[in-house]
């Protein structure tokens, strides 16, 4: 990553784009460095852990971005626009194989390798719920759970992303935490 | 309508991740409480972690491929590098090349109109005619064309004279012999002044022929002799 001039790296990843948009190579280097890890992990949570896949999702998802820079929008914040990319890349994903149910909750990992400690089996079990019950929401409310949560975006980068007020973002997160929390009472507090 | 924990407490989504209840600042349990119970909020919390937990337990999950930066950037570089095979005029370029109407109409005028003013100019072109022209000369010069002579007078037995010198030329006076005589050097001046000499305007009016001149004194010498 050092390779790259100081210039370009210091900059935002909003100017790296309207650099992007005049076609100048490090700056299409440096927002690729910066975002490939991130989206090719969101890319194999969302699409059955599949790491072929997820290398294909995120090839494309610069692909798209190099072949159409003007579609990005000055003023706009970029990581919640890459977002929406990667997510409708995905929504497609699951029309196109059909096998949504399957798919739309891999972001949470089965646990390979875990000891007995009667801990781990709970915290398992609990995952399983949490996909079952998660599973039961519309996907509105999923998508922000698992967008603010999982993928660690912020409300107002959420609230970008889906093109709606912050407010609306809390209330559905707030929506979703407690109709989780009423479903997942039988388990016991993981963590204190 | 429930009032929003998220709206009330801003930052409640980090103090989820953060803090458990117990870890939390009075002041953050009261507002909390006003809301939801310690239950609530751990189960809350519990949602929260086991999301996350799900992705760092993976860490590092998987990694890019470096290929795939390879591709992307051997592509940038063949979409970026100027196409030099396609800046030279190629047909198809030129045959696609879409122009806004009223270009096309001003250049299909102005074309008419430059054909129309070469077709006026070629009607106002001069015509090669010939024109009668008078030339007075006093002294003997080259010609290169034939020169007719003029002289005015009567019809009478000079003028028949003149008709036979020009049929039958007599042998010519020699030029010393005109020189030195000043009665012949005077009439062949004078007679020299009444030439005229018609020509053609495509003829060229340059008198330099030695046949002409020498015509042009013989007959010069025929009307000099005349009285």
């Amino acid at each position: 990553m050092s390779h790259y001039p100081d210039s370009y790296r210091q900059q935002s990843d909003e100017e790296l784009m309207l650099r992007l948009r005049k076609m100048e190579r490090e700056a299409f280097a440096v927002l690729y460095d910066r975002y490939a890890g991130e989206m090719v992990n969101f890319f194999y949570r969302r699409l059955g852990q599949d790491p072929d896949k997820a290398q294909d999702f995120l090839h494309d998802l610069f692909l798209k971005l190099l072949n159409d820079p003007g579609k990005y929008t000055p003023g706009r914040t970029f990581r919640p626009w890459l977002y929406s990319i990667a997510l409708n890349m995905c929504k497609n994903e699951y029309r196109s194989l059909k096998v949504r149910e399957d798919y739309r909750l891999s972001g949470f990992p089965e646990i390979h390798g875990c000891s007995d400690g009667s801990e781990k089996l709970d915290m398992r079990l609990f995952e399983k719920e949490l996909k079952v019950k998660l599973n039961l929401l519309d996907e509105i409310h999923r998508e922000v759970f698992l967008l603010r949560f999982q993928e660690e975006l912020t409300i107002t980068e959420i609230a970008e992303l889906m093109v709606c007020p912050e407010g609306t973002v809390k209330s559905r997160l707030f929506y979703t935490l407690k109709a989780l929390s009423l479903q997942l009472k039988v388990f016991n507090p993981l963590i204190n | 309508m429930e009032e929003n924990i998220f709206d009330a407490i801003p930052g409640f989504d980090r103090l989820l991740e953060e803090k458990a209840f117990e870890a939390l600042t009075k002041r953050e349990r009261d507002q909390v409480l006003q809301f939801i119970s310690r239950e609530d909020y751990n189960h809350f919390r519990e949602a929260v972690l086991v999301a996350q937990h799900g992705m760092q337990r993976r860490e590092p999950p998987i990694t890019p491929d470096p290929s795939v930066k390879n591709r992307l950037m051997q592509h940038f570089d063949s979409e970026s590098m100027p196409p030099s095979s396609s800046i030279p005029l190629s047909l198809s370029r030129l045959l696609n090349h879409r122009i806004p109407f009223y270009q096309a109409a001003l250049a299909a005028s102005v074309l008419l109109f430059m054909v129309i003013f070469l077709l006026l100019q070629n009607h106002r072109m001069p015509v090669r005619m010939a024109v009668a022209d008078t030339v007075y000369v006093d002294r003997p010069m080259l010609l290169k064309d034939t020169v007719w002579l003029e002289k005015s007078g009567e019809i009478g037995p000079e003028t028949a004279m003149i008709r036979h010198a020009r049929t039958e030329p007599r042998d010519p006076v020699p030029a010393r012999s005109i020189n030195e005589n000043p009665l012949y050097t005077r009439q062949m001046d004078d007679a020299m002044r009444r030439v005229s000499v018609i020509s053609g305007l495509e003829k060229d009016r340059s008198v330099n022929n030695d046949a002409g001149l020498m015509k042009l004194v013989i007959t010069g010498m025929a009307i000099a002799i005349s009285p």
